[in-house]
Formats: structure tokens, C-alpha cells, sequence
């Protein structure tokens, strides 16, 4: 079952590149129906049988390439394929006035989700490489779509951060190689000691993720590519693509290299995502495009993930579940919240023909339904009750207080007030009752797609405990999270 | 049924929310039954529910929300008060605000965010824990900004401005207070019950500090919406929103939902009993005065007609405060029961100010001379919330201060007598004059603003009767305040149950 | 007969006072002007009962209601049933004398009518209402309804005199309110100490509660200043002269007869008076109400010889007679034992006064309404209701006092008899006063 993931979107990747164009967008959906209904199989064998290795081609670790399918790859393989089917249903209709950026847009598409799956499911630390690179190639790819000026700028920043951070990654991933001689997460979380070669392979590997991710002060690429990209590019970036080298992240410092990491290295991690969720809302308070405003509050909200570090290392057990349940849920919230934000801001724009936010005047009345997606995440996003958003963030709280961490108790709630301070920016001009220029009505797929996902990121707040309790089946439990003293 | 029926009230207005905000703005008259089916739907389950929580039935839904965090919608006699009073309201204020906005734009979105709005005070009625309660508080910040600022104008998105950094600030002192409440004195959710009360006496006396801190970190979260002093700033410019919102607004949404939860944290989080032990009522109850006493103060300065309700409120909301610091039966009867009374006072008030705007375009003080021949019915009304508001008897307000003064001597705090007076006075300071000018003074010229011909009733029928109806009530739940199905009777079966466990 | 008997006991109290309250509200403003026998039909049922009730042997006669407001108890007392019975009566003849007016179109060709209709018969309801009163919020609810409405009728003519004397008086009046409102409730406090629901206790358990209070005399000194306003208590009296001068004649004569009545009932039912003042406990308040009874007896009298007119002359007359009532319930205070004697003499007093105080008002407007012949007849006539106050031998007035000198004979209060003697001399002046501004006009 495993290996279908990845097979569906590499396939259909390859298809689109062969068949000619009127065919790629006859096989669109029922790509997605495949994807989508894998990745729900899979999730209830999961949450049935518990979770699964699976040897590609049978070879075993250490040379092998394994696959794991534990609680935590389902939940994301799930959102995967859930947010990119919505995207990709607002990107057919979105693309019909690219035409020929909709030729290369399809196999970036599924290229994307395949490495999206495979880092999901890698089990081993080259394999990770693998799908960063490939991940890294087609985003890049895919901000480069439209070719203008001011988005290959962007595109080629991008690549060279990307390119920058996997070299680093790879340069880590040598160090440990050649002091243990495993790649495998599972037997490197075991031998992995705290010794220099150790810690310099994490901090080369963090480095080099640190870049990816985007975090705080090295987001400096993201928000021209993420803001200069095609709408349903965007989503598809900031929802997903940063999540995966945060993933990666994340387990190497509670995971891979557990017993290496130490508490000050933990709580500098958390002073970068203070960083990020400070100067990312600052520059979305002060950025007059709507669209570069969505991009800088990724930057702000990806700082949240960051608190994972200091809340859950060096502390209790139960702190430390409270603060991974949370970063979980963060994550999940803020994938859908961003698509959606993005996917809603896109269709504005397109009604709208700019994106300055003080010309928004008499939007609400012609696309209400967009403007109500934007306003439905970012109450997610602001961490207002009722949302996946609040939920996370209450744990995370609870966190804190659990460990003692006040700082970071402050950080969340004066974080919460700031992106409140950004988003209503936004419905402030959108009140104006006078509209300076003409607005066009949009595809009504186009509003509904970007409602779908702000109704998902708000429903998570009604069913946190489906992915909670299957996240209980990782086998990166949090038991083994808290090992530091 | 007794688990879904909190529900399904609920569901009415947040469904009917849905509805309309699905429906197109042309749908004039569909919008308009669904509406109102919806609210009256809404008053005949809260009567069944009243009727039950009389004879002692349950009704409870539980839904886990997070690992040992559940969502509780749970009835009893508090929320039912709150609850009763938001739905009879919500009937009135939509009869009203569909003549008021008679023709306006974005009607769709204005009747969608204020079924949202009502849905959510139903919410924070019925929230059977803590959690419960900070959703619908937040849920309210959001679905009244919209109304807030529903006029466009840049005095009305400036307004916006001024709500948001309040009402969200408070939020989120709110979330600190909850949030600690739960991480440091309550892990299994079982404390913050408001069905279980009292239990955190039985805390060791070494979290009684952090207890009285975290009380004091929630006051001033709802303090914000309840518009203590020095948090009320928000109140006065939140004016520019059209009359029915501010009605709603000041007699049973926002800074009720403030009130409701200060009654809510000291009776049945912390329990009175154990308040009282920790000493921080009193510390409360001066706040409470003060902002009566300032609130009344400010109203006195005001020229303009809303602006100087607004500041009633500030002062009147402060009663209930007031009433549930006072340790006793009795005082808590006068806060509980001047939740429900301020609210259709301060309606009316408010329905009346609309309608002087609406029908004459008045809304200075001193334009209001002579109205009362204009528009008798209107100033009638008015004049008796002012007399209600000052707390002449047979009005409601009355009774409420006849509580709080007995409650306060009981609780041996009789300085708060002298609050009530003073009050009082400053109060008829500040009505009297309108009384007199609607009354007693000649017509000064041609109205500012003609819109409405007087034809067959003073202005629109949809602006009168329901400014009519809330009237009755604030006489009628005055007059008969001694009935078995009064407020003041519901409220002393509140203390009781409360009281007597 | 028997009907009326059925009837009289079965038709509960408020609806002889909510009467008036109906009629006020089918007042119209086009029609007002022939509406004025409304002034006269609200009074009639209440002294229909009154008489019957005299007529039988004043029995127990009670309305309760308990759902209406905090438990509704209605009563005759046999007490206040003489002033009652003068506050009818005066309001029926009062009304006789709008009617007449407005049936003549020889009053004042003024506008507003219909408010004065209105604001009469609320205040009309609330005087009669609250001497039926028997529990504490419908007592206070009638006492306010009187307070506010009047002030349509003092500054009914819109003068910039009388808007000023309205000022005034809504400010006392707002005063008063305040200081009766927390004197109740705070004797209400004590009276329904233990139980957790306090309907409104009975009026007459105030006087017990205060007098079991430690707190009493702080109560006790509330609601003496907050009734004092009505009162005309000296300090708290200023609108009287104000307001009468500047009234409509026959309203000043309820205003003077009638209305300044409720401020000393209110004293006489909610005082700790007689046994509840043995001890001396509330000597202080008591000495403090004879001393500033002794300043308005003899102090308005002064200022009233200065009066620039008839009616206001009446006015400082009447502060200087309440002031005489004000030593008598004083001294009454002070000595415990004779308070049965002396409360029989107030009433007396009180009654003697609101007729012939009532029939000095009404004069002011015979006279200027006559001339010639016929306004010296009218003079001559008024002379009668002046004597009366003067207290002359085989008066009224001189029965009332007497009663009370005979009672304070007994006490060790020399120095009153003379004073109060030479309170006649006071009232001398005042009516001198009178009639010389009265054939001036």
C-alpha cells in the first residue's frame, strides 16, 4: 500500500509531460481521486494495524530504501493530498488565463507531491535528501512559471537557497554516515552519542534546513517567492513545501539526534522563531501588496513551529507531548489557514486586477464568499477559537506553562495580538463602501475552493483528536523526545 | 433530547446565520421569514428550556474537544436568564433593525454576522465550562466587528480600529487567565465546570495566591467587554454602529457577555463563598463603584444622544459587578436580576435614540425639544427606561437597586448604599434633561432631518412597536416583580440554588 | 347598600388609585379642554370609599396583591384616614376649580393643556395613593410618582420664573428621592433581616427595625431629611416659595394643602416615634427637628412679611406652619409618653392647615378673578380660613394648638408654650401680609 503514494504522483507526473494538453486536464481529477482515496486507505490501515515499515524492492536497512508509514506520515500524506486537490481544482480554473504557464504547471504539480510523500514516508536520511532535492527543483520550478522578470529574481534566489540549504544537508548527512554508518533514522536515533561529529552534523543539517524552512533571519527568500508566485503556487508552497524541511528538522533534534541536542541549543531555536513571529508580523503590518502580506505572516507563523524545540526538550514528559500535540495541530491548522488565505487573496486579486490593500474598497460586496475564506483562516490564524489555530495554540500554552517557559508563554500571546494587528488590516479597507475601481466577479470554483480549506483549518478545531490519536501511533514517541536533562 | 436541546438552540441562530449569508441580497423576503422563524423558533425552545431547568431537568451536550478539554453546552438557571433575555431580544432588535435598514446595502451580510452575534451570546449563555465559555467570547469579538463597522465610513472603520484593539486585547488576557487556570490549578478540566461549584476551596492554601491572581487576570479580561473602568474606552466610540447593533451591543451582546462572565467566574468557578475568603470581592466591587460613579460622570458631559447612553452603560453594566461581589443572597439577586433588567432598559433606550435619528435626524440632546408631541409613543418609552435607568420604582431598575442596596447591608458593606444614591442622582442628572426637553420644551425650528412623515403612527411601525414592547417589559418586570415568573423570581431561584446547595 | 358594601370590600384598593392613571391616559391633546371633569370624577371614587368606610365604623380594610411589585399591601389607617380624607376632599374641590376654569376659557389662555391634565391627575393619584400605601416600594413608587409629576404643574405656565422655581425644584426633589431611597432601604435591610428574599417589608415595621438598629439614628436622619424636602423642612424648603407663586392657583393649593402633607405621613409612618424612642435613643434627631422646626416657624415668617406676592406669602406661611408641626413631632420625640397626644394634635393640625391653607390659594384667584364690591365680600370671606390659621379663639386652629399646649403643660418644656404662643403672632403677620398684597391687586 505504502509505495502507491508515491507511485500515483511520479506516474501521473510523467504522463503529464507526455500526453498532449487536452488529455492533462482530462486526467486532473481523477489523479486527485486516486491520490486523495490512497492516502485515506492508507491512514485507516494505520489507525487499524498500527504503523508499517515497508523495504523498497526488499532491501533492508542499512542500505535499503525504507519507508515508514507511522501515525504521523499518514496525517501528513492525508493534508497532502487533501490541500493539493483543492489546489488543484482552483488551479484549473485559475490557469485558464495562463495558458502556457499550464503546461509545465501540471508535472511541477505531481513531481511536488511526490517528493511532498516521499519525505513523508522516507525512513532514512538520504532518502530525505532525495526528496528535499527534488521538492527544492520543482517549487522552484514552479515560482519560475510566469517568467517575468521580477518572479525569476525570486525564483532564482529561491534555488540558490535551496541548493545552499541541501548541500549543507548533505554535508551533514556525510558526517553522521561516516561516524556510525547508518542512514537510518531508527538505528541513528539509538547510536546517535553528544559528540562534536554529532553536533556538527546537526548544526550543518540545521543550518541547511534553518534556509529551507525560511525561519527567521534566513526567511529572506520566501516572501518575493512566495508573493511573486501564481496563487495556487503559493498555497501549494507555503501550506506544504516549508513543512517538509521542518519535518525534517524536527526530527532530527527529537528524534535522530535526541541525546546530541542540548537545552541552550533548544532555546536558541526558540529565540529564532520568536524572531520570525515578531519581524515576520512587523513586515506584514507594514507591506502594502495583500499578497506579500499573506507571504510574511508564513514567515511569522512557521516561527510558532520553532517553540516546538524549547518546549518539548529538557522538560517533563507531559510538557513535552502537550508542546508536540501542539506543533502537530499548528501544523495542520496553519496548511490549511495558508492555502486557503492564499487561494482567497489570489481570487481578490484576480477580481480586483492589483493587490494594494488600501484600494480593497467595496471587494466584500463582490466576491463575499473569498473575503469570508480570508476572514475564516485568518481566524485560524490569529489563533481565535473556534479553529485548529486555537487549539494549538492552547496547548502550546498549556505547554509552556507545564514547563515553566513564561518567555515563551509571552511570545505566543503578544504573537496572537500581532497577526490580529495584520489580518485586519485587511477587513478594515474591505468595509469601505466605495470601490475606486471596477471589480470583476470570479469563477465561483475559485471562491469555493479557498472556502473549503478555511472550513477545514476551522473544523480542526471540532476534530483535533482524529489526528492527535493517530499521531499517538508514531513511533517517535514522545516518550523518547525528553531524553536530554 | 435533554443533551441536544442546548444544541438545536444554538443551531437556530447560527444555522439561520449560515442561511443568510448564503442567501443572495435580492432575497429580501425569504431573508426576512427565516429570520424571524428562527427567532421565535428560538424563544419557544428556550421557554421549553426554562420550564425544565424549573423542575430540575438536565440538559447537557459534551464533546471533547482536546485530550481531557470538553466543549459543554450545559442549561441552568444562569444561562437560561442570559439566554431568555438574548432571544427575546434578538426577536425585537431584528423586527427593528429590518425597518431601520429598510433599504440599506449589505443587508445579507448585516443579518448574517448578527445571527452570528446572537448566536454566540447563546453560546456564552449555555458554555458549561470555562473553555466553553472563552470560544463564544472570542467568537462574539469577531462576529460584532463586522457590525461595528458595518456603516463603512471612515469614522465607523476608525471606531473598528479602537473595538479591535480592546476587545481583542481583552481576549487575550481572557485566554492568559483561562490558560493558566487550566495549566496550573485545574489539569483534569473538572474545576472549571461551572456545574461543579465551589471546588477550588478545597484547594491548600498555598495556590490561594495564585488563585486570587488568576481571578484578577480573568476580571480583566472580561472587564474589557464589561467595560470596567479604566478598559471601557472601547464603549463610547463603538457608537457610530447603527442603532439596533449598539442596542445589541449594550443590552445583551458585548458588554453583557463581559457581566455574564464576571458573574460566571465568581459564582460558579470560584464560588462566592471561597471569593469572599480570598478578599478579592472587595477589591472588585470598589472597581465596580468606581466605574459607576465615573461612568455617570461622563454622561453628564455628553451632548450627543447615544454617546450619552453609552456612558450610562459603562455605569449600569457595572451594577451587576457590583452584585456579584456582594456576599449573600440578596445582593446576588440584584446583580443577577439587573443583568436581564438593564438589558431591556437600555434596549429601549436605544431603540428610542434610532428612532429620533431615524425619523427626525436628532441626535444632539438639545435638538430633542418639544419631540414628545412628535412622537409620543417613542418618548414615552424613553422616558420610562430613563426613569427605570435612574431607579424610580415601579420600573426595573428599581428593584434592582432595592436588591442591591438590602444585599449590600447584608453583605455589611453599606458604603455601597452611598454608590447607589449617588448613581441614582447623577443618573436623573443626566435623563431628566431629555425627559424635560422631549416633554416641556417648545419646538425649536424644523427638525434637523425629516425622513419620516408622521402618517398614521410617528414613524415606521417596525421602529415603534418593538421600542414600544421592550418598554412594557422594563415596567412590567418591575411591576410584577413579585410574580412567580419574574425575573427578580428567577433570580432569587438562582441564589438559591447557588446558596442552598 | 348592600351592593356598595359588596363592592367596597371586594374592589381592591388600587384600583381606587389607578383610576386617575386610566383617565390620564384618555386625555387627547385636541379635546383636552373640555376634559376637566376628569379632575373631578379621578378624586370621587377614593372619597366615595373613604366615607363609607367612615360610615362603617372605620373596619380593618387590607388589599393585598402579592405578584405586584414586591408584594403589594394596601390599607385605610386609621391613623392618617383624617388626611386622607382632607387630601381628597381638597384635590376634588381643586379639581372643581380647573374644571370651572377651563369650562370658562377664563383661565389663562395658555397651551399645553392636556400635559396639565396629565401631570394633575399623576400627581393626584400618587398623593392619595401613597396614604394607602401600606408596604415600603409601593409607598416609595406613589411618593415618586407624586414628586415627578408635579413638576409639570409647577412650571406649567412656562415662565421663565416658574422654569426656574422647576428647576429648583426637581433638584430638591432629586435630593430628597436620594436620601428617602437609601433611609428605606436601609431600614428595609433591617426589617427583613434573616429572610433571603426581601419583598418589601410593611411599612410599619420600619419604625421597630430602626429602633433595633445600631445604625438607627443614621436611618432615622435619612428619611427625616428626605421627607423634610416634601415637608418644607427649614434648609430643604426653597421651592416652596418658589413653586406656589408661580403654579396655576389651584395647583398650589394641593401643592400647599395637600402635597407637603405626604412629607410629614411620611414621617408619622416611618419614624421610630412613641415606644420606639423611649431611651432617648434618638434624642439627637429629635432635638434637631425641633430646632429647625422652631427656624421655619419663626424664620419663614420673616422672609414672608418681605414677599413681594400673595401667593408666595402663603408659601413661606406654609413652611412657617409645617415648621410648628416639625416642633410637635419633635418634642413628641423627645418625650415618648405623650406621643399618642401629640400625634393627635399633629393630625388635627394637619388637617386644620390643608383646608384653610387650600382656601387662602383658592382666594388668590377669586380675587383677581372679581373686582369691586364682590371682591371685598370675597376679602371679608377669606378672613374666615385666616383666622383659622391665626388660631383666634373658637377656631380651628386654636383647637389644634391647643391640644398640643395642653399635652406639653405636663412636660419640662416651659420655654415651648410661650414660643409657640408667639407663633400665632408669626402667623398674624404672615395673613397681614396677605391681605394687604391682596387689596394692593
Amino acid at each position: 500500500m505504502t509505495p502507491i503514494l508515491l507511485i500515483i504522483p511520479l506516474a501521473f507526473a510523467i504522463l503529464t509531460l507526455l500526453l498532449p494538453r487536452h488529455w492533462v486536464r482530462a486526467i486532473i481529477i481523477p489523479g486527485l481521486v486516486l491520490q486523495v482515496g490512497a492516502a485515506v486507505l492508507l491512514c485507516m490501515e494505520i489507525y487499524q494495524h498500527g504503523p508499517q515499515d515497508y523495504a523498497l524492492g526488499d532491501w533492508q536497512a542499512p542500505l535499503g530504501i525504507s519507508l515508514i508509514a507511522d501515525g504521523f506520515s499518514v496525517t501528513l500524506l492525508a493534508l497532502t493530498a487533501l490541500i493539493a486537490a483543492l489546489c488543484a481544482i482552483y488551479a484549473q480554473y485559475f490557469l485558464t488565463r495562463y495558458p502556457r504557464e499550464q503546461r509545465y504547471f501540471w508535472p511541477l504539480f505531481w513531481f511536488l507531491l511526490a517528493a511532498l510523500n516521499g519525505i513523508w514516508l522516507a525512513g532514512d536520511l538520504f532518502n530525505l535528501y532525495v526528496g528535499l532535492e527534488l521538492l527544492g527543483l520543482s517549487a522552484v520550478g514552479m515560482v519560475a512559471l510566469t517568467a517575468e522578470k521580477t518572479t525569476l529574481k525570486a525564483a532564482l534566489d529561491y534555488l540558490y537557497a535551496a541548493l545552499f540549504g541541501s548541500l549543507a544537508y548533505l554535508a551533514g548527512v556525510a558526517l553522521l554516515y561516516g561516524a556510525y554508518g547508518t542512514l537510518s533514522i531508527a538505528q541513528l536515533s539509538d547510536m546517535a552519542a553528544a559528540n562534536p561529529t554529532t553536533q556538527v552534523a546537526l548544526a550543518l543539517m540545521t543550518v541547511g534546513l534553518l534556509l529551507k524552512t525560511a525561519i527567521f533571519p534566513l526567511h529572506y527568500w520566501l516572501p518575493p517567492a512566495h508573493g511573486g508566485a501564481l496563487a495556487p503556487v503559493s498555497a501549494l508552497l507555503s501550506a506544504l513545501v516549508v513543512k517538509a524541511s521542518f519535518y525534517i528538522l524536527a526530527l532530527l533534534w527529537l528524534d535522530v539526534g535526541a541525546l546530541a541536542v542540548t537545552v541552550t541549543a533548544a532555546q536558541a531555536m526558540g529565540a529564532l522563531g520568536a524572531g520570525a513571529i515578531f519581524w515576520g508580523s512587523w513586515q506584514a503590518f507594514q507591506t502594502r501588496q495583500i499578497k506579500m502580506l499573506v507571504a510574511y505572516s508564513t514567515v511569522a507563523q512557521l516561527g510558532y513551529l520553532m517553540l516546538l524545540f524549547p518546549l518539548a526538550i529538557g522538560v517533563s514528559e507531559a510538557a513535552a507531548q502537550l508542546a508536540w500535540q501542539g506543533t502537530i495541530l499548528h501544523l495542520l491548522a496553519h496548511a490549511f489557514a495558508k492555502a486557503a488565505m492564499f487561494l482567497a487573496v489570489g481570487t481578490l486579486v484576480l477580481a480586483l486586477g492589483h493587490g494594494r490593500i488600501n484600494d480593497f474598497g467595496g471587494v466584500s460586496q463582490r466576491n463575499p464568499v473569498a473575503l469570508f475564506a480570508f476572514g475564516l483562516s485568518a481566524v485560524s490564524l490569529m489563533g481565535l477559537p473556534p479553529s485548529g489555530g486555537f487549539n494549538a495554540k492552547w496547548l502550546l500554552l498549556q505547554s509552556a506553562i507545564a514547563s515553566g517557559q513564561w518567555h515563551w508563554f509571552v511570545v505566543m500571546i503578544i504573537g496572537g495580538l500581532l497577526t490580529a494587528a495584520y489580518v485586519f488590516r485587511v477587513f478594515r479597507v474591505s468595509f469601505l463602501q466605495s470601490a475606486k475601481h471596477e471589480i470583476q466577479d470570479t469563477h465561483p470554483a475559485l471562491q469555493l475552493s479557498a472556502l473549503a480549506l478555511a472550513l477545514m483549518a476551522i473544523a480542526l478545531g471540532f476534530v483535533s483528536e482524529l489526528p492527535l490519536s493517530l499521531m499517538n501511533l508514531t513511533d517517535i514517541a514522545p516518550a523518547t523526545m525528553g531524553g536530554t536533562p | 433530547m435533554t443533551a441536544l436541546l442546548p444544541v438545536f438552540v444554538l443551531a437556530t441562530s447560527l444555522i439561520t446565520a449560515v442561511l443568510i449569508f448564503i442567501l443572495p441580497e435580492r432575497y429580501y423576503r425569504l431573508r426576512v421569514s427565516l429570520n424571524l422563524a428562527a427567532a421565535v423558533l428560538k424563544i419557544v425552545l428556550v421557554a421549553v428550556m426554562i420550564a425544565g431547568i424549573a423542575n430540575q431537568v438536565d440538559y447537557e451536550f459534551r464533546y471533547e474537544l482536546l485530550p481531557g478539554i470538553d466543549l459543554v453546552l450545559r442549561a441552568d438557571a444562569l444561562s437560561m436568564l442570559f439566554a431568555g433575555l438574548s432571544s427575546v431580544l434578538w426577536l425585537f432588535t431584528t423586527l427593528y433593525a429590518i425597518g431601520y435598514l429598510e433599504g440599506a446595502p449589505n443587508r445579507s451580510r448585516f443579518f448574517g454576522f448578527f445571527s452570528l452575534c446572537v448566536a454566540s451570546t447563546m453560546g456564552i449563555a449555555l458554555a458549561g465550562n470555562l473553555f466553553t465559555f472563552l470560544i463564544f467570547f472570542e467568537l462574539l469579538t469577531l462576529s460584532t466587528y463586522p457590525l461595528v463597522v458595518h456603516r463603512g465610513t471612515e469614522e465607523s472603520l476608525r471606531a473598528g480600529r479602537t473595538y479591535l484593539k480592546y476587545t481583542l486585547g481583552g481576549g487575550a488576557v481572557l485566554l492568559v487567565g483561562v490558560a493558566l487556570m487550566y495549566g496550573l490549578v485545574d489539569q483534569t478540566g473538572t474545576m472549571t465546570e461551572f456545574a461543579e461549584t465551589g471546588t477550588l476551596s478545597a484547594l491548600p492554601s498555598e495556590q490561594h495566591f495564585t488563585l486570587a491572581v488568576i481571578f484578577f487576570v480573568l476580571i480583566a479580561g472580561l472587564g474589557v467587554k464589561a467595560a470596567l473602568v479604566p478598559l471601557h474606552g472601547w464603549l463610547p466610540v463603538a457608537m457610530v454602529a447603527p442603532a439596533p447593533v449598539s442596542a445589541l451591543l449594550h443590552a445583551v451582546a458585548v458588554v453583557k457577555a463581559g457581566a455574564f462572565g464576571i458573574v460566571r467566574v465568581i459564582y460558579n468557578i470560584y464560588g462566592v463563598e471561597f471569593a469572599w475568603q480570598l478578599g478579592v470581592l472587595l477589591p472588585l466591587a470598589i472597581l465596580a463603584s468606581i466605574t459607576i460613579i465615573w461612568g455617570s460622570l461622563r454622561a453628564l458631559q455628553q451632548v450627543e444622544m447615544k454617546k450619552r447612553l453609552a456612558y450610562s452603560t459603562v455605569s449600569q453594566v457595572s451594577y451587576i459587578a457590583l452584585g456579584a461581589c456582594l456576599f449573600g443572597p440578596i445582593g446576588t439577586i440584584g446583580g443577577i436580576v439587573h443583568l436581564l433588567h438593564q438589558g431591556i432598559m437600555k434596549v429601549t433606550l436605544f431603540f428610542c435614540a434610532g428612532n429620533y435619528a431615524e425619523t427626525l435626524g436628532i441626535h444632539k440632546i438639545k435638538d430633542l425639544d418639544g419631540v414628545g408631541r412628535r412622537m409620543p409613543l417613542t418618548s414615552i418609552a424613553f422616558t420610562l427606561g430613563a426613569f427605570g435607568m435612574i431607579g424610580v420604582p415601579p420600573l426595573a431598575g428599581f428593584i434592582s437597586k432595592w436588591y442591591l442596596g438590602i444585599g449590600a447591608l447584608d453583605a455589611g458593606m453599606g458604603w455601597v448604599i452611598g454608590v447607589l444614591i449617588l448613581s441614582s442622582m447623577l443618573n436623573a442628572g443626566y435623563f431628566l434633561p431629555i425627559v424635560y426637553r422631549l416633554w416641556f420644551k417648545p419646538k425649536q425650528g424644523p427638525w434637523p432631518d425629516e425622513h419620516i412623515k408622521a402618517a398614521r403612527f410617528e414613524t415606521h411601525g417596525l421602529l415603534l412597536w418593538p421600542t414600544v414592547a421592550t418598554a412594557v417589559f422594563s415596567l412590567a418586570a418591575g411591576l410584577f416583580a413579585a410574580h412567580a415568573w419574574s425575573p427578580l423570581s428567577w433570580a432569587s431561584l438562582i441564589a438559591f440554588r447557588e446558596y442552598l446547595p | 347598600m348592600t351592593l356598595i358594601m359588596y363592592l367596597l370590600h371586594h374592589i381592591p384598593l388600587p384600583l381606587l388609585v389607578v383610576f386617575p392613571l386610566v383617565l390620564a391616559c384618555c386625555v387627547r391633546t385636541d379635546t383636552a379642554r373640555r376634559r376637566g371633569w376628569m379632575l373631578i370624577a379621578a378624586p370621587l371614587p377614593m372619597l366615595l370609599a373613604v366615607l363609607l368606610w367612615y360610615a362603617q365604623g372605620q373596619p380593618e380594610f387590607i388589599t393585598e396583591i402579592p405578584w405586584l411589585m414586591l408584594g403589594l399591601h394596601w390599607r385605610f389607617d386609621n391613623t392618617l384616614a383624617p388626611i386622607l380624607l382632607m387630601t381628597v376632599l381638597l384635590w376634588t374641590v381643586a379639581g372643581i376649580y380647573v374644571w370651572q376654569q377651563l369650562r370658562d376659557n377664563s383661565a389663562d389662555q395658555q397651551p399645553h393643556i392636556a400635559r396639565y391634565i396629565r401631570c394633575w391627575l399623576l400627581t393626584l393619584s400618587g398623593n392619595i395613593g401613597l396614604l394607602v400605601a401600606g408596604d415600603i416600594a409601593s409607598f416609595y413608587t406613589l411618593f415618586a410618582l407624586m414628586t415627578f409629576a408635579a413638576f409639570g404643574l409647577v412650571i406649567h405656565t412656562q415662565t421663565p420664573n416658574a422654569l426656574f422655581a422647576g428647576k429648583v425644584y426637581i433638584l430638591l426633589a432629586v435630593i430628597g428621592e436620594g436620601l428617602l431611597l437609601s433611609g428605606l432601604i436601609w431600614g428595609a435591610a433591617h426589617a427583613a433581616a434573616g429572610e433571603l428574599t426581601p419583598t418589601a417589608p410593611l411599612i410599619s415595621s420600619l419604625p421597630a427595625a430602626i429602633a433595633a438598629s445600631a445604625n438607627g439614628v443614621w436611618i432615622a436622619l435619612l428619611l427625616f431629611l428626605g421627607f423634610g424636602v416634601k415637608a418644607g423642612l427649614a434648609g430643604l424648603h426653597w421651592w416652596l416659595p418658589l413653586a406656589h407663586p408661580v403654579a396655576p392657583t389651584p395647583a398650589s393649593a394641593v401643592l400647599s394643602g395637600a402635597m407637603i402633607k405626604a412629607g410629614l405621613v411620611g414621617w408619622l409612618l416611618t419614624l421610630p416615634l412613641g415606644d420606639f424612642a423611649a431611651g432617648g435613643n434618638f434624642a439627637n434627631v429629635a432635638s434637631l427637628a425641633v430646632i429647625l422646626g422652631l427656624i421655619g416657624a419663626f424664620g419663614a415668617a420673616l422672609m414672608g412679611v418681605f414677599a413681594k406676592k400673595a401667593k408666595a406669602v402663603l408659601a413661606y406661611s406654609s413652611v412657617s406652619q409645617m415648621g410648628m408641626i416639625t416642633v410637635m413631632l419633635g418634642t413628641g420625640w423627645l418625650y415618648d409618653a405623650a406621643w399618642e397626644a401629640i400625634l393627635a394634635a399633629i393630625v388635627v393640625f394637619a388637617v386644620h392647615h390643608g383646608f384653610n391653607k387650600g382656601v387662602l390659594f383658592f382666594g388668590v384667584g377669586w380675587v383677581s378673578a372679581l373686582s369691586g364690591r364682590a371682591a371685598t365680600l370675597m376679602l371679608v370671606f377669606l378672613l374666615i380660613p385666616a383666622l383659622n390659621l391665626i388660631g383666634v379663639p373658637f377656631s380651628s386652629g386654636e383647637y389644634a394648638k391647643d391640644l398640643f399646649k395642653h399635652v406639653i403643660a405636663d412636660l419640662p418644656v416651659g420655654l415651648l408654650y410661650p414660643i409657640f404662643s408667639a407663633g400665632a403672632l408669626a402667623t398674624t403677620a404672615l395673613m397681614a401680609r396677605y391681605f394687604y398684597l391682596l387689596r394692593k391687586h
